[in-house]
């Protein structure tokens, strides 16, 4: 599903350059549900930048869904955002002034479908997360939690291949949060990738696996259950995480 | 897409009212105040006739009896030159004429109140040379008679709009009746009489028969130049006395040629003898360069036009600069689509619709402010009252102005709005 290899970001401005990714390789398969932990400033949200086409990279090579994305122009990438990904952010992100149905239909009217087809696929994800009675609320009529979800709808409306969660549970009470994860579990059971970024050493070992990124690599490299419980060595190939998890 | 587009900019109208208020009034007074000095100009150096306009010329002639000549050709006539002008045969039509003044009012009315009212006295190849419309009747046959044409604006005051023809006015104690009523007749200038600072009059009331006012005296209301005295108009004829204006039309360069060389002929029999010792010149200037050798267009109003395209420049610069600040504030929206699929191309079609739609409703204000600077002008200046008029492709241009100035202060903002890499734009 995605595959980095070498990927490279580095920052620069007049005096200093800072590698936020260095030689970064990693291989998610499709259906996996990965952690991403770290310290902060380590290059975790970076890395989801990156995978999310969110920002570009400096070196390395990125596949994502067998689509290498080097050298794509602005609306070849804008199409694989709106096909292939789905976004939850920390702060849910969600237009404060727009109902929650309209939140939940901006992606689709990029999408080109018509009304019937939008609705349907709003309603849809509003009834996944839980949401379809609040469809015409405002933002602000909706808990932290209830928003989130709402963001995960959104994410869900467009039927993505992947979904990139950045610390989804990060403004949320432990009991919203609980929620929240239990949505993302099911979703991963019904089959979607999911990868998530998040401080929560407890989330980080719920998933199948959990990347630590240290200063822009790659530090550790765990399989959890139901996979298998199995120290990997660190800084895996791509082609030798897939071995590992295949394994 | 494009309804989407429209309902994100009422919403983002709705946002932020109060900024993009500031922007359509910058926008609006720009482009309005352009448009009211615009209005002046293409009043003022517009083709009043352009179906025909090089096709008639105006007649200047070297003829003058003293010793000291006009520096150019004369561009007022006397009767005898005149005449020779009008029994040509060479032009498919001429018009001599002069202005004069009169009182008129309704013979059979009970009323004794009269109206002032403006005459030309001229030949009857005047209305076909100048394509006066007619509403009623038609014009006099000859340059004599009892007979008059009349405007549409006395014949509202005086018969109420109605049919008049075949009633009898009375001008000036003398009894006249009415052969034709000419429809609402605007020319802008009014180039056949475009000399003295009469470019910019109204058409006249009364069309009268040259002979008629020259027999009745009605004294000329415009220049007059002449080498001897002479006690009214109706002892002028055979006089040195210059007061009449000739235009003709001249179908094609043959006919141009032929009729300066009977110009020409005819002054140099008179050079021949003795009645003028200059140069034989004779001059045939039509509309436009007859207009632009008079000089109508003032300058002044040229010099503020300019100034304001230099003050619509800076209503654009200070709108998009307002723009700039709101398009930074929504920085977050633009990431945020942009990361759900949104491409700059569509961000620029939103953007460009934003702005389609801000000019379209500055369009309409910076029109309603254009009327209400000219009807100042006219307060201030009632000199240009006749000028001061938005016609519907002044209203055109003043929309695609404010269309263009609308988009083209959204340009730089959008630009700098899809310029930073997504992740930026989310923080």
């Amino acid at each position: 599903m995605l595959i980095m290899n070498n990927v490279s970001r580095i920052y620069r401005n007049d005096t200093i350059q800072t590698h936020a990714l260095r030689d970064f390789s990693l291989a998610v398969k499709s259906g996996e549900f990965v952690a991403v932990t770290g310290p902060s400033g380590s290059g975790k949200s970076t890395f989801l930048n990156v995978a999310g086409l969110l920002d570009n990279f400096d070196q390395g090579e990125y596949t994502l869904d067998g689509v290498s994305v080097h050298g794509l122009k602005d609306d070849e990438l804008s199409k694989l955002r709106n096909e292939k990904i789905g976004f939850i952010f920390q702060n849910y992100n969600l237009i404060p002034d727009y109902s929650i149905f309209d939140n939940v239909d901006m992606p689709l009217r990029y999408r080109g479908f018509n009304n019937a087809e939008r609705k349907r696929r709003v309603e849809q994800a509003l009834e996944k997360v839980g949401l379809a009675s609040r469809a015409s609320y405002l933002p602000s009529q909706l808990s932290g939690g209830q928003q989130q979800r709402v963001a995960i709808a959104r994410a869900l409306a467009g039927e993505p291949k992947i979904l990139l969660a950045d610390e989804p549970t990060g403004n949320l009470d432990s009991l919203m949060a609980r929620q929240v994860m239990e949505l993302l579990h099911n979703l991963n059971k019904e089959g979607t990738t999911i990868i998530m970024v998040t401080h929560d050493p407890d989330q980080a070992k719920e998933v199948s696996r959990n990347v630590q990124i240290i200063d822009g690599e790659i530090s550790d490299f765990r399989i959890y259950a139901p996979l298998q419980q199995q120290d990997a060595e660190q800084t895996l190939t791509p082609a030798k995480q897939m071995e590992v998890v295949d394994a | 897409m494009l309804s989407y587009n429209l309902k994100l900019a009422l919403q983002s109208f709705k946002r932020a009212p109060s900024l993009y208020f500031l922007v359509l009034l910058t926008l609006s007074i720009g482009v309005g105040l352009l448009c009211a000095n615009l209005a002046l100009v293409s009043s003022m150096a517009g083709d009043p006739i352009a179906e025909k306009s090089d096709t008639l010329f105006h007649v200047s002639m070297n003829t003058w009896p003293g010793e000291q000549p006009p520096a150019e050709p004369f561009h007022l006539l006397r009767y005898r030159d005149a005449m020779q002008i009008s029994n040509s045969n060479i032009a498919k039509h001429s018009a001599i004429f002069y202005a004069s003044g009169v009182y008129a009012r309704d013979a059979q009315a009970t009323s004794l109140k009269r109206f002032d009212s403006n005459v030309r006295a001229t030949t009857p190849g005047f209305f076909a040379l100048t394509k006066a419309p007619f509403a009623h009747g038609s014009a006099f046959a000859k340059s004599s008679g009892m007979e008059v044409v009349i405007g549409d604006e006395l014949n509202k005051k005086i018969f109420a709009g109605s049919n008049s023809v075949g009633k009898t006015l009375e001008l000036d104690g003398e009894l006249l009746t009415i052969v034709g009523v000419l429809k609402p007749w605007f020319l802008r200038p009014l180039f056949y009489h475009a000399t003295e600072g009469r470019a910019f009059n109204l058409t006249d009331d009364i069309y009268v028969p040259l002979e008629t006012a020259i027999d009745l005296g009605w004294s000329n209301h415009a220049r007059t130049s002449s080498t001897v005295s002479y006690k009214g108009i109706e002892f002028s004829r055979d006089r040195n006395v210059f007061y009449l204006q000739a235009w003709v039309q001249l179908e094609n360069s043959a006919e141009q040629q032929a009729f300066q060389s009977y110009l020409d002929g005819y002054s140099q029999t008179l050079q021949d003898a003795g009645e003028h010792p200059h140069a034989i010149r004779n001059e045939l200037r039509d509309v436009n360069a007859w207009l632009a050798q008079l000089k109508i267009v003032d300058q002044k109003v040229l010099a503020f036009t300019l100034a304001s395209v230099l003050f619509l420049c800076v209503c654009v610069f200070n709108a998009s600069s307002l723009l700039l600040s709101r398009f930074h504030s929504a920085k977050f929206e633009v990431g945020l689509r942009r990361a759900i699929g949104a491409s700059n191309k569509h961000l620029l079609l939103q953007g460009l619709t934003e702005s389609a739609l801000l000019g379209l409703i500055a369009g309409v204000f910076s029109l309603l402010l254009s009327w209400l600077f000219l009807k100042l002008s006219t307060e201030f200046l009632p000199d240009l009252a006749n000028l001061a008029v938005l016609e519907p492709k002044l209203l055109l241009l003043g929309m695609v102005l404010a269309l263009c100035t609308a988009i083209s202060s959204a340009l730089y903002p959008l630009y700098r709005a899809n310029r930073y890499t997504i992740s930026a734009e989310l923080k």
